[in-house]
């Protein structure tokens, strides 16, 4: 019971410098990453490693398409970003994006950490189980694979 | 019928105000809530690009989650039971796929699309 009690006040009581640290990095990892993919040519094969699943398959996953997509994003071309990969560009990146300001603001205010209420935890990975079937049909392929 | 009215029905069960010293597993504290969010986006990003090099991770991390739920320092171990879940995915969908591709490989019959 005191070790619990402690141990809450003792994340409390640490200093806001500390708290933002690993947020912080994380940010500036998703940044320069962002960055990255904003110069590089993602539609130029070498330049990342490609899909896992694309290669050992020859079928789509889910994610396929999302660099490309953070790639147009960066450039203003929501349009070509769409295009490249819808579910990234609506759901994963802004739940993404969201998470990430969560837990920035969590450590800035020394509070708990973000509640991921469970129907989003069990629907996300249930939409992308969905639209890894979908967009591998050879009809639906020209709108929502890459 | 009796004119005695009917015991009033229990209180639901509730959990306990944060900061109440509670029970294990009765979520007495949120210290290791991050295990359970860490675990998640693990188990999400074995499924959208990153194979068995998230997913298993997320199903160390989600179990991690479970145990300290179990502990009473975490109240969403049900979060790291889904990545426990997807990581489990992850990992059966990566052996299907390279043991496909190793049989597409060896028979000769591998084709692109």
């Amino acid at each position: 019971m005191t070790t619990t009690a402690d141990a809450a006040a003792g994340t409390r009581s640490a200093s806001r410098g500390r708290r933002l640290a690993l947020p912080l990095a994380a940010s500036a990892v998703v940044g320069a990453a962002t960055a990255y993919t904003a110069l590089a040519d993602p539609y130029r094969e070498g330049f990342f490693p490609s899909c896992m699943w694309l290669s050992l398959t020859g079928h789509w996953c889910p994610g396929c398409g999302g660099l490309r997509a953070v790639h147009e994003l960066a450039h203003g071309d929501v349009a070509a970003a769409l295009g490249m990969n819808p579910v990234v560009v609506l759901i994963v990146l802004p739940l993404g994006i969201a998470l990430l300001v969560a837990w920035l603001a969590q450590a800035w205010r020394g509070g708990t950490s973000p509640r991921i209420p469970l129907w989003l935890a069990v629907g996300v990975p249930g939409l992308l189980f969905v639209f890894w079937i979908v967009r591998n049909i050879p009809v639906l392929e020209p709108y929502l694979a890459p | 019928m009796s004119d005695v009215p009917p015991p009033p029905p229990p209180p639901p069960a509730s959990p306990p105000p944060p900061g109440m010293p509670g029970m294990p597993g009765a979520g007495a504290s949120e210290e290791k809530n991050n295990l359970g969010t860490i675990a998640l986006v693990l188990g999400i990003l074995g499924l959208v690009c990153c194979g068995i090099f998230t997913a298993i991770p997320a199903i160390i991390v989600g179990k991690k989650s479970q145990e300290a739920e179990a502990q009473g320092l975490a109240t969403n171990g049900n979060l790291g039971k889904i990545g426990v879940i997807l990581g489990w995915i992850g990992v059966a969908l990566s052996i299907v796929a390279i043991i496909l591709n190793g049989i597409l490989l060896a028979t000769g019959s591998w084709d692109y699309f």
